[in-house]
């Protein structure tokens, strides 16, 4: 069983890695709609073996929404003005962030297996810590409000892999309310870049209310 | 649902069918059925006191619960009367007037559900559902700083509510239980245990106003309207604050107590500091929403007696910054500005205001007899017991850094010389603020009760 988590996380790893060297927003988005998928997949086989409905469920729910709609609503108009769709500039220099992000990989197994797996007990458990960290390190390190919601989105990811699939059981009515508001966060963000967006002309602008 | 968790769910119910009913499209009808829905929620959280507590389905009713029902429901009516003028002062609001209403009800829908659900992941889910029902709120004057402000709540809120999400995860993988009822019994332990309930700390305290992880704070108090802003600083930073307590209630250990005294104090010094020196009168009272939410965990940190001065400061900080809030709405409908430099003859000029103003200051930063004041003397005798006297001459400098920084602004405002002609209007506008410092007052009444209620909880 734990085998296919191995794997799973491999990918998302890999996923997560890529999502750190891009600067299209597009691309940023496709590879969380493919991570979600792939943890769709993951929780449908976990599901399937362990005879669960609520878990093939929440496999379905996480296709549809994590892997398609928000992805949908995301992307939805964003090549209507050019500096939307890619990254202007990022905080850290691209090949700085991404020996951060493999940096941050080792370190989460490192941290993981001296002081926590005693503790959780999942083998596997360093994987979300992982992707967590990667999610906030994009948030962090880039200036694009749709790849900072991904970043975001990432980290939602990885507790999803913690709650489901790493440290199973996690009750369903949660899971549940969590998808809700993640859709209402994409929802709401959506509007505010739009109105962002249509006041003015980057995302570099300088507001001098919003200091001390 | 039996008859009990119906009477329970009343002030819940009474702001969704507010939610519903504001977005129909009829002349007045979303300010009517909003005071309607504002109204019976008081009602049912005053029904709640004559009930029994309840720990067994989906409700979680303490004494905690219902002291922060009635708080957010008595904020929530005296933000729904205040709109309906202020909301005449908006040039060019972000959404029409219904839509505005859908959001406030829904707004304090979410935060009452996050006090009386009987899970531990449904809090979680109400609290972040208090950001999406809010964001577009923060936005309502609808110009590039209010935007940007919003985003910046978003994206730091939920990105830190994801860090209590996580922590949610672990809590479960070391009990195996998330009813608030089964895990507040339970004395937790090991070293899982510790890591989730400081994870807690640090996802909520961002939403909770806690320094350093708050940064949206004063770009969101600033910047969104004062209704808004007032339900903000007086009982949402409290309903974030209320996931903290819930999930640090079972634990004794010190660890946990050192963690919610660090953050404590750092936050009332910075943000006491940060208070004493703005020149914009709305972030000057976010900051000092931010210290009182330190002094707050200062006061979980050190046991019975600052729990309980924790949770009056906690009641009574809420209807003080609501009248400030409420007070600087009506400046900045007739100054149009937040600059406090540029503000001079409130007193003269418009009267009602201008004394609110300074009296709701004073509740505000701790003068007595007001709540706060006994809030905070509850808690520096926690402190004193707990970490001794150094320590709380240390918070004590920082509190009187606030009291002086604010107050000096507020009485220049107030009682400078001024020269033009006297601009008050409105009697709603003067009137909310001040029923509001008279409940700052008359929760002083509460202390004797508050043991009696809080029986159990915090340790009390």
């Amino acid at each position: 069983m734990i085998h296919y988590i191995d794997l799973l996380g491999f990918f998302l790893i890999v996923l997560a890695l890529f999502m750190q060297w891009q600067i299209y927003v597009t691309r940023v988005i496709v590879t969380f709609a493919t991570a979600s998928m792939l943890i769709a997949a993951a929780l449908l086989y976990s599901g399937l073996v362990s005879g669960r409905l609520p878990v093939v469920i929440l496999a379905a729910l996480t296709a549809v929404v994590r892997g398609i709609t928000i992805p949908a609503i995301v992307v939805r108009g964003l090549h209507a003005k050019p500096h939307r769709v890619r990254e202007q500039k990022p905080v850290l220099p691209i090949a700085t962030s991404i020996v951060v992000s493999l940096a941050l990989v080792l370190g989460s197994y490192a941290i993981y297996n001296l002081g926590l797996r005693s503790a959780v007990g999942a083998q596997a458990g360093f994987l979300p810590l992982a992707l967590f960290l990667q999610g906030g390190f994009l948030i962090v390190t880039r200036r694009n409000a749709f790849i900072q919601l991904a970043g975001y989105l990432s980290m939602e990811n990885a507790v999803l892999l913690l709650g489901s699939l790493v440290l199973p059981g996690f009750p369903f009515i949660v899971e549940g309310g969590v998808i809700l508001d993640l859709v209402g966060v994409v929802v709401v963000s959506r509007i505010i870049m739009r109105l962002r967006e249509s006041g003015q002309s980057g995302e570099d602008h300088r507001h001098g209310e919003l200091f001390g | 649902m039996n008859a009990i968790d119906f009477a329970y769910a009343v002030p819940l119910l009474a702001s969704l069918v507010g939610a519903l009913l504001s977005i129909i499209p009829v002349l007045y009808l979303e300010e009517i059925v909003s005071v309607v829905a504002s109204v019976a929620s008081v009602l049912g959280a005053v029904l709640m006191f004559t009930l029994p507590d309840t720990s067994h389905g989906i409700f979680y009713v303490d004494g905690l619960t219902k002291v922060m029902t009635l708080t957010i429901s008595l904020v929530y009516t005296s933000a729904v009367i205040y709109s309906i003028t202020y909301l005449k002062h908006l040039d060019n609001p972000l959404f029409q007037k219904r839509l505005y209403y859908f959001l406030l009800n829904s707004f304090v829908l979410t935060m009452l559900f996050s006090v009386v659900a009987n899970n531990l992941g449904l809090i979680w889910v109400g609290i972040e559902a208090t950001t999406v029902t809010s964001a577009l709120l923060v936005a309502t004057e609808n110009n590039e700083t209010t935007i940007e402000s919003a985003w910046r709540y978003v994206i730091i809120v939920s990105s830190g509510l994801v860090i209590s999400l996580l922590s949610i995860v672990l809590l479960y993988a070391a009990g195996k239980d998330l009813q608030l009822a089964s895990y507040l019994f339970e004395r937790g332990s090991g070293g899982l245990f510790t890591a989730a309930v400081l994870l807690a700390i640090v996802g909520y305290g961002t939403k909770a106003g806690v320094i350093p992880l708050s940064s949206w704070l004063p770009d969101v108090h600033g910047r969104a309207p004062s209704p808004v802003s007032a339900l903000f600083s007086g009982v949402l930073l409290p309903v974030a604050m209320y996931g903290i307590v819930r999930v640090v209630q079972p634990t004794s250990l010190p660890e946990v107590h050192l963690v919610l005294l660090i953050f404590g104090l750092l936050t009332v010094a910075v943000a006491a500091i940060l208070a004493a020196r703005q020149n914009d009168y709305k972030r000057m009272f976010a900051y000092s929403t931010a210290e009182k939410m330190g002094m707050i965990l200062v006061g979980l940190s050190t046991g019975p007696i600052g729990a309980l001065g924790a949770v009056l400061l906690l009641v009574s900080h809420a209807f003080a910054k609501a009248a400030a809030f409420f007070l600087t709405g009506n400046l900045l409908a007739r100054y149009r500005t937040t600059h406090i430099h540029d503000i001079h003859g409130v007193a003269a000029r418009m009267p009602k205001t201008g004394y609110s103003l300074f009296f709701a200051s004073l509740a505000v930063t701790g003068a007595p007899p007001f709540g706060v004041f006994l809030g905070e003397l509850l808690i520096l005798a926690g402190v004193v017991r707990n970490y001794g006297i150094v320590l709380a001459a240390f918070v004590s400098l920082f509190l009187l850094i606030a009291f002086i920084g604010i107050n000096l602004r507020i009485v220049a405002m107030v009682f400078s010389p001024s020269g033009s002609d006297p601009m008050e209007r409105g009697r709603v506008g003067t009137f909310v603020p001040i029923l509001n410092i008279m409940l700052a007052l008359a929760a002083i009444g509460l202390a004797p009760l508050l043991p009696h209620l809080l029986k159990g909880v915090l340790g009390i």
